[in-house]
């Protein structure tokens, strides 16, 4: 059917300016506009589609490492100034404003384990590795003047699997056979504390509360310690190993751990019988997972190479990152800035990636900012509409990735299947049989 | 003693036992110890910090009241020793504890009491400290990082002063915001003036004023003069020279017609087409000599006329004489170009008298007056006036009044009186009203109009007027009439109208054949929806049934029929109703189907969704504060966790 409709452009009516903007009669009372809404929900669709158009997240890559690398950290002043280690033992210190490397140092014997850069001063940064030593590095001293000694280093009788400074504080916990807290340039921790013959493997001081550890042993339990106390106060276990743990540092008490099950799961640390969210999406073990340092979103690694950027409180992940060469991802790092996501891989790159993949980067003029505002906010307003959804929530993914989603939700289903019948058998109904996931995940209830 | 002597019977006992039966002792040693109870007291009796949390746990564990209960009965029962001794458990386990090492399982479960009352301190503090900033954070509508306190502090930030290399110190010398502040205003102020000045000069030069220029150049002279007979004292042979120049350039400028005003538009006109275009040139020059001879004052024919006249005196004669003289320029013109009667008349009523002028005037008015009416007459045959309004309000009864009111003043004053009175004040155009009848008959006016008010039943009105006096009752009917009058006319003009709208928008919408195109819409959409036999008939199969089964029986036997449904749209013209149309193809595909998870109400989300966002509904203003960002970072600076300390002011 056709409709003859009046349409007038406004370049026939209005007089030619300079920069392009006409004035704006503006009438108080206006009628409500009938096409507002129309013209709005198109805007946002319209929005939506140039976001995925202008979705380009990789920036560059650092290579200089020999080996995968095993860890990456950051400094908490300086956002630029990032420090990665490999599994060969090598130490490097790059400039992420120039994309060079600043240092290298030959760090450890064996693979780096840990770095974690003094939370005061920022003067210096501590390693530990696989060779049962402790390094202090100046970082003075070590990006500029080519010194390459530590400024003091501690031979240990075990391997020491990670290290963490206290929030605002030169102090730092390493975790091991046990749990101890130094001071800087000591022979001997100030305090230990015995948690059993189980390996911790990661540990990660509280970046808010300064005497709140948390930490993971290898027989899959998760545990919270205050240095104020003698004896770890709580401990639950869960039932796939957790492999890291990110405090969010604007939550004083909410943390993510990356677990070997493809998730991720968020405790609260005030109640830790079970996690209040799980964050689904990879489609093999998360290696690793680091917060941003606005608290609002957090970047994960995946065995399956993949890394993929979760919002805080957010089951399915944001958006996820692949390159056809990248190699199963170790170690994931936010930049301190916020704007950059940094990859290290054990194809020996380290990737940095845009936070937003679609953000324009540089300086924007005012109308750009405004433009791009009301974009994401209409964007962020229709999000919910089915059309603006799919577009929005679409991603072309690996085969191997897509396949692997693809069986494990056949696989998921099927087990749901399972527990909904067996719970019929035992004359439970729909309701009361469901578990969610994240109730489902831990082994017996919380033990201390 | 006593204890040592408790022990020794304890000991006692278990030997006595073990003589008894040998063989059970090792047995209920065992059992003893997986039976023993770890005592809470005992565990905690090493916390001597009292805290809150401790205190609770006590209360929970019942250890409080025990132990008071206990010291009640250390104090109590010092004289009852040997009676309490055997039987008192706690007692005995106090003796254990300060004889013998605890076994590990009591530590791993005092350990474990520990922790709990640590967690509890914990949870406690956390909560108090974070709940309320964390939640407020969580539903903020935006959040801006890196984090500052209201004083400008960086929570972050460590309060140090930035070690600041030569090189920063120069940049920031040089970016020193009063120095700086200083220059600007200078510089402004500057600029200001030397705008200023240019403005004024832009503006003298575009003074057109003549009187202004006059002074001006007489100014100028002066001071050209001026500064000659200065010259003329100190150096004669300058002076002559000065002379030589000055006349030089007065020859110059009458000899370059500089002085002639010639307009923007004409030198524009002249650089356009003039310089090139030689025909052109020579129009304009044509068209400049008609102008100067046009502006070139009349002489000749003034002074005659002045001469011949003569007569007429007073002091406005002057003036009255220059618009007679124009007048009659112009007739004559006229007359020698098209030779008509009107310009005969003209000219013969200017040399007239001014009365005869007066009478030729009216003549000619009246003239003109008829031919327009006749005009104005044919058109009203032809068809109805598109401009006509449908109704005149008064109007035209108020023109024909005033011409009466010389004539009949009481008897319109009485009508209007009346009329007054009356509550239809609306007439109508009378159809059979025509100008040139009104035009040739003048005299006949007052009867017409008499006539005119009947028909518009004003008369009727007053008649009415006074019977309603007489008798109220009749009050309604009045009023009815009056409107069947108006509604049969206005009803023959809105159906007019109607059919001519009626027109335009067939006229508009010719070529398409809007109802045919959508009854062959409707016709696809119908066909797209039938609902289809389902054909299940595959090779050979129901093929070995037999003799008499042909091809198109064995089909037959496979296909499942449809059955045939009832459409919604059915056969009412001009409507269809889609039947294939599902949730998630048709208005499903762009509208969402489920409240989506902040919201619990159908009326909120809508609200939010009906808040307009864009410029076109909004000021910029309203715009940038409903679209501000979530959360704001700023590139390249670091972004600290809260920091406890300056937060809470420890």
């Amino acid at each position: 059917m056709k409709i003859k409709v009046i349409s007038r452009n406004p370049n026939t009516y209005q007089r030619e300016t300079t920069d392009q903007r006409n004035k704006i009669v503006r009438n108080f009372n206006t009628p409500a506009d009938p096409f507002r809404a129309q013209v709005e929900y198109t805007r946002a669709l319209n929005a939506t589609k140039l976001e995925r158009v202008f979705a380009k997240p990789f920036v560059a890559s650092l290579d200089g490492h020999v080996d995968g690398v095993q860890v990456l950290a950051k400094h908490p002043n300086r956002p630029s100034q990032i420090y990665s280690g490999a599994r060969d033992g090598t130490v490097k210190v790059w400039n992420l404003a120039s994309r060079e490397c600043q240092a290298t140092i030959e760090a450890h014997r064996g693979l780096v384990n840990d770095i974690s850069v003094d939370n005061n001063t920022g003067d210096n940064f501590v390693t530990v590795g696989q060779d049962s030593h402790l390094k202090y590095w100046k970082i003075s001293s070590v990006v500029d003047g080519q010194q390459k000694v530590p400024a003091h280093s501690t031979p240990l009788d075990g391997i020491i699997y990670g290290v963490s400074h206290l929030s605002f504080s030169s102090d730092f916990v390493t975790c091991g056979e046990d749990i101890s807290v130094w001071k800087p340039f000591r022979e001997t921790p100030l305090r230990s504390y015995n948690l059993g013959t189980d390996t911790i493997h990661t540990c990660r001081a509280n970046p808010v509360e300064e005497n709140v550890i948390v930490g993971a042993r290898s027989d899959r339990s998760i545990f919270v310690l205050d240095t104020r106390q003698d004896v770890p106060v709580k401990k639950v276990t869960m039932k796939m190993r957790p492999n890291k743990i990110s405090w969010n540092p604007m939550e004083a008490y909410s943390f993510t751990v990356a677990s070997e099950d493809f998730s991720l799961y968020t405790f609260d640390m005030r109640y830790m019988e079970h996690p209040t969210q799980s964050h689904q999406g990879f489609t093999s073990a998360v290696l690793d997972v680091d917060y941003s340092p606005t608290g609002q979103e957090f970047v994960a690694a995946g065995y399956d190479r993949s890394i993929r950027l979760f919002k805080a409180r957010d089951m399915t992940s944001r958006d996820v990152y692949y390159t056809k060469r990248m190699a199963s991802v170790l170690s994931v790092l936010w930049s301190a800035d916020a704007k950059f996501v940094l990859s290290g891989s054990n194809e020996m790159n380290i990737r940095v990636w845009k936070a937003n993949a679609a953000e324009k980067l540089g300086p924007l003029t005012k109308r750009e900012k405004q433009a791009f505002a009301y974009n994401e906010k209409l964007r962020d307003t229709y999000k919910n509409h089915p059309e603006v959804r799919r577009i929005a929530k679409h991603r072309n993914v690996p085969r191997h990735i897509f396949t692997a989603a693809k069986e494990h939700k056949l696989i998921k289903d099927a087990r749901a299947r399972r527990d909904l019948r067996r719970a019929k058998a035992a004359g439970l109904d729909e309701e009361d049989s469901y578990l969610p996931q994240t109730q489902k995940v831990m082994v017996g209830d919380a033990e201390m | 003693m006593s204890d040592d002597s408790d022990i020794d019977d304890v000991a006692h006992q278990t030997l006595l036992q073990s003589i008894h039966a040998p063989g059970t002792v090792k047995k209920n040693r065992l059992r003893k110890a997986a039976k023993t109870k770890i005592d809470a007291s005992s565990l905690l009796s090493h916390i001597t910090v009292s805290r809150p949390s401790t205190n609770k746990a006590r209360q929970t564990l019942g250890i409080d009241d025990l132990e008071s209960s206990e010291k009640s009965t250390e104090k109590n029962g010092k004289k009852r020793k040997s009676t309490a001794e055997a039987s008192d458990g706690i007692a005995s386990k106090k003796k254990l504890k300060s004889k013998t090492l605890i076994p590990l399982k009591d530590v791993e479960a005092r350990k474990e009491i520990e922790g709990k009352i640590a967690f509890t301190d914990l949870k406690k503090e956390v909560t108090q400290n974070w709940t309320e900033l964390v939640q407020s954070n969580r539903i903020s509508d935006q959040l801006i990082f890196p984090l500052t306190k209201p004083d400008g502090i960086m929570w972050g930030d460590e309060k140090k002063e930035p070690v600041l290399t030569e090189k920063e110190m120069e940049v920031m010398k040089a970016t020193d915001i009063k120095m700086a502040k200083e220059r600007l205003s200078q510089m402004q102020r500057m600029r200001a003036i030397v705008g200023i000045q240019e403005a004024k000069n832009r503006y003298m030069n575009k003074i057109k004023s003549k009187g202004y220029h006059r002074i001006l150049k007489r100014e100028k002279r002066k001071q050209l003069l001026k500064e000659f007979d200065d010259l003329v004292t100190r150096d004669p042979s300058a002076a002559h020279e000065k002379l030589a120049e000055m006349d030089l350039q007065r020859i110059m400028e009458r000899g370059s017609l500089k002085h002639r005003g010639q307009n923007q538009k004409f030198k524009q006109m002249l650089e356009k087409h003039a310089s090139r275009n030689p025909e052109v040139k020579k129009l304009l020059d044509e068209h400049l000599r008609m102008g100067r001879e046009l502006k070139a004052k009349v002489v000749s024919a003034a002074d005659q006329s002045d001469d011949e006249e003569g007569v007429a005196a007073g002091s406005s004669q002057d003036k009255k004489r220059s618009i007679h003289d124009l007048l009659k320029d112009a007739a004559q013109e006229a007359e020698k170009e098209s030779k008509k009667n009107i310009g005969a008349a003209l000219l013969d009523s200017f040399l007239d008298d001014s009365e005869a002028q007066k009478v030729t005037l009216a003549q000619m008015r009246a003239k003109k007056r008829q031919e327009a009416a006749a005009l104005r007459s044919i058109s009203a045959n032809t068809g109805p006036p598109q401009d006509e309004p449908l109704f005149d309000v008064d109007e035209t009864w108020q023109k024909e009044e005033k011409k009466q009111k010389k004539q009949k003043k009481k008897e319109i004053k009485t009508k209007e009186m009346n009329r007054k009175g009356t509550i239809g004040k609306i007439s109508f155009v009378d159809k059979n009203y025509d100008p040139k009848l009104e035009a040739e008959k003048l005299e006949t006016f007052e009867e017409k109009v008499e006539k005119a008010v009947d028909l518009a039943g004003v008369h009727a009105a007053a008649k009415r007027q006074k019977e309603i006096e007489l008798d109220p009752s009749k009050f309604l009917e009045l009023n009815t009439n009056d409107l069947t009058q108006v509604s049969a006319d206005f009803v023959e003009k809105m159906d007019q109208f109607d059919e001519e709208t009626a027109q335009v928008i067939n006229e508009a919408f010719k070529d398409d054949d809007v109802v045919g195109d959508f009854e062959q819409l409707k016709e696809g959409v119908k066909e797209k929806e039938k609902v289809k036999d389902i054909d299940l008939s595959l090779a050979g199969w129901g093929s070995w049934v037999g003799p008499g089964m042909t091809e198109k029986k064995r089909r037959q036997n496979f296909v499942i029929k449809a059955k045939a449904k009832k459409r919604r749209d059915g056969e009412r013209n001009g409507l269809i109703i889609g039947e294939s149309m599902t949730a998630k193809d048709g208005i499903g595909k762009i509208q969402p189907r489920s409240l989506p998870f902040p919201y619990s109400r159908v009326e909120d989300y809508e609200a939010v969704l009906k808040q307009p966002l864009g410029l076109e509904w909004n000021m910029e203003k309203m715009r940038d504060e409903l679209c501000k960002p979530a959360v704001v970072v700023e590139a390249g600076r670091a972004i600290r966790p809260i920091n406890k300390k300056h937060l809470l002011g420890e």
